[in-house]
């Protein structure tokens, strides 16, 4: 496996340490800049120290002076050198030839004898007269070479440390993650039961864990569900099936009539009707449909279903008010919408007796569009109301009414891909249905 | 009318044929999508019945290809694959309708027919005359032997689909279509209810019972002019 976590933390340790040596050598640069300027000062300050005891005593206690400084010369490192006009050396342990004036180099014998080029200032003191005062880079070299051996470990440090931060990142990681990679594993092995473990430190893997525990939970519950749903597909399924193979059965002693055939025609009819909401139903909570949604009145709408269905109540001998106002457009798919709401009057018309008053309105407040279906009839008891939208869910008591199980269910799904919710409550009595869509 | 069967079942065909024939139609049935393509490419069909699901060139590939080459043939498209979206598609590939499998035979006959009609029709009429009956399509508006009927809006659009299509059947589903343009349909017989206002108020204005229902298959405007 490559691993990630080691693969960034040697990029960034990378960085941190090229950063480093460039502040390495940037320091080096600046030091030496400095050492030399320092350097320079030096003979500087020498060269006015010698030429204020010239003017004040003279030239020979110039030359004394020269002695002195050439015996402490071992330990300063620095050498003298006092000539005429006419390039002669007068005193001083420099070489013969007469320097130029100014600031220059000299080839020289340092203070441990190494020769080498050295920093020189060579100025007239006097007519024919040159003073030069020079000084070796003994110490300049010394603190060079102190520095050099601090940044190099340094550096060496780090690399060192960001291998191991490397090392040790990658390791920490796969530690967490090997947990999680284990459970996953029991799970596709089977066992569902399995959950990620948690440490408990609230981090980053906390939360993942978290998730994919949730996730799990979720899946759990629709296989649950998934179990129920073909246990109550097997159940609807068989009753219309089993009374079609009675029908045929007779129709094989009997002979066919005209009306058991198209008894039979129904039977399968209702059947295909089944199976056409459920795939109706998987694919609209499969969701695509949402890329097709365009702009819907949900005010004309309700005045539109409300007229549609009116005669049908009247037949039922029910009772209809209809109460629809200006809405905002909502988007959606006016269909569907059309479908639930037509459902849920359905609906009335199957578990109220005749003379119930159906309500069917549209309300707008600030924050959300509001459709509801009302009646005054039974009810629905509110142990039953939870699972009134599952698949097939039917009360006992209904199990032989016409309709198939799923209307509630295709409401439920055409709520959810709008966005809208749904819900029951109570009417005392009867029951109402509500659907709202936020603005 | 020359119809074109593409469809791969060979029962199916046979019994499509058979109906369709019965109907005076003269029908063709090409067996795999290449042959449904040489054939459409080359003869001309008036009508396509064309199945989704066909070997070797797939239904709505087929229906692209032949729009494309600027074959004008209606087509009535057949599907086991019933979703909205499936749907959509092939109606934006070009088909004219759509029919999920299994369907009632009276359906397609019903189905072929308003093709048929709609090819016959030469433009849009602003009045349609069925007997007594005058529909004044702007005004929206219905007279029966010169007296004002006043109809809902839904019953207007329900009438006025049974006299575009004078002496057809419409199904049911046809007219959740064209009505309320519902694909889908209510446990509650919307269309029946609606029907019977319609017929009431018919009734009371004098003309005589003209719409009729046909058992089994749908509805239809029965009317001497």
């Amino acid at each position: 496996m490559r691993s990630s976590a080691t693969r960034v933390t040697i990029v960034c340790s990378t960085i941190f340490v090229a950063a480093a040596v460039l502040s390495g050598f940037v320091v080096f640069r600046i030091a030496h800049h400095a050492l030399e300027r320092e350097l320079d000062n030096r003979i500087g300050m020498e060269m006015n120290a010698l030429i204020s005891e010239y003017s004040r005593e003279g030239e020979a206690e110039l030359l004394r002076v020269f002695q002195n400084r050439e015996h402490a010369a071992v330990a300063s490192g620095m050498s003298y050198g006092l000539y005429a006009a006419d390039g002669r050396r007068i005193a001083g342990d420099m070489p013969a030839k007469r320097p130029a004036e100014g600031w220059q180099s000299l080839v020289l014998p340092d203070r441990l004898g190494t020769v080498e080029e050295q920093r020189a200032l060579a100025v007239d003191i006097a007519e024919g007269r040159r003073l030069v005062v020079a000084s070796d880079n003994e110490s300049i070299e010394r603190v060079q070479s102190s520095l050099g051996i601090a940044l190099g470990s340094e550096m060496l440090l780090m690399i060192v440390l960001a291998a191991g931060c490397a090392v040790g990142t990658g390791r920490y990681l796969r530690g967490r993650l090997g947990g999680m990679a284990s459970a996953a594993e029991a799970i596709i092995a089977g066992d569902l039961g399995t959950r990620v473990p948690v440490s408990g430190r609230g981090d980053e893997f906390d939360s993942l864990a978290a998730l994919l525990n949730a996730m799990l939970d979720r899946v759990a519950s629709l296989l649950i569900r998934l179990e129920q749903i073909s246990g109550d597909i097997a159940h609807d399924l068989r009753t219309p099936l089993t009374r079609l193979r009675h029908q045929f059965e007779r129709a094989l002693e009997e002979g066919p009539t005209e009306e058991s055939l198209q008894d039979s025609l129904n039977q399968i009819d209702h059947l295909l009707n089944l199976f056409a909401s459920m795939l109706r139903l998987a694919e609209i909570e499969g969701g695509q449909l949402r890329e097709s949604f365009s702009p819907v009145d949900l005010g004309a709408l309700v005045q539109d279903i409300g007229e549609s269905y009116a005669p049908a109540m009247d037949d039922g001998g029910r009772f209809f008010s209809v109460h629809s106002e200006r809405t905002p457009a909502i988007r959606g798919d006016r269909e569907l919408l059309a479908q639930a709401l037509i459902n849920l009057l359905d609906n009335t018309q199957v578990h109220t007796p005749p003379g119930t008053r159906v309500y069917l309105s549209v309300h707008t407040t600030p924050t959300l569009i509001r459709l509801s279906v009302a009646d005054n009839g039974p009810g629905v008891a509110p142990e039953h109301r939870s699972r009134i939208t599952d698949r097939f869910a039917r009360l006992e008591t209904s199990r032989n009414r016409p309709g198939h199980g799923l209307g509630l269910s295709l409401v439920a799904a055409i709520a959810q891909i709008h966005g809208a919710t749904l819900s029951f409550d109570d009417r005392k009595p009867g029951l109402v249905v509500r659907l709202d869509f936020a603005r | 009318m020359k119809i074109l069967i593409a469809e791969d079942d060979q029962p199916t065909a046979a019994r499509i044929a058979e109906v369709l024939g019965n109907e005076g139609h003269d029908t063709v049935i090409a067996s795999t999508g290449t042959i449904a393509l040489q054939d459409l490419m080359n003869g001309r069909f008036d009508i396509a019945i064309l199945d989704r699901l066909l070997p070797e060139l797939d239904g709505i590939s087929l229906l692209r290809a032949i729009r494309e080459a600027g074959v004008k043939t209606h087509v009535l498209m057949l599907t086991a694959l019933g979703s909205i979206t499936n749907r959509v598609e092939g109606l934006e590939a070009g088909a004219d309708d759509y029919l999920t499998k299994p369907f009632a035979m009276v359906e397609l006959i019903a189905r072929v027919n308003a093709i048929q009609r709609r090819m016959l029709k030469d433009g849009e009429q602003t009045m349609l005359r069925a007997g007594g009956l005058v529909m004044n399509i702007i005004k929206r508006e219905l007279h029966f032997e010169g007296r004002f009927v006043p109809l809902q809006p839904r019953e207007f659009r329900l009438l006025e689909e049974l006299i575009r299509e004078k002496g057809q059947i419409l199904t049911r589903s046809m007219l959740l279509q064209r009505v309320w343009g519902f694909n889908f349909e209510p446990q509650t017989n919307l269309v029946e209810t609606h029907l019977s206002r319609l017929r009431s108020k018919l009734f009371l204005a004098g003309a005589a019972e003209v719409i009729k229902t046909v058992r089994g298959s749908g509805y239809r405007l029965q009317i001497e002019d």
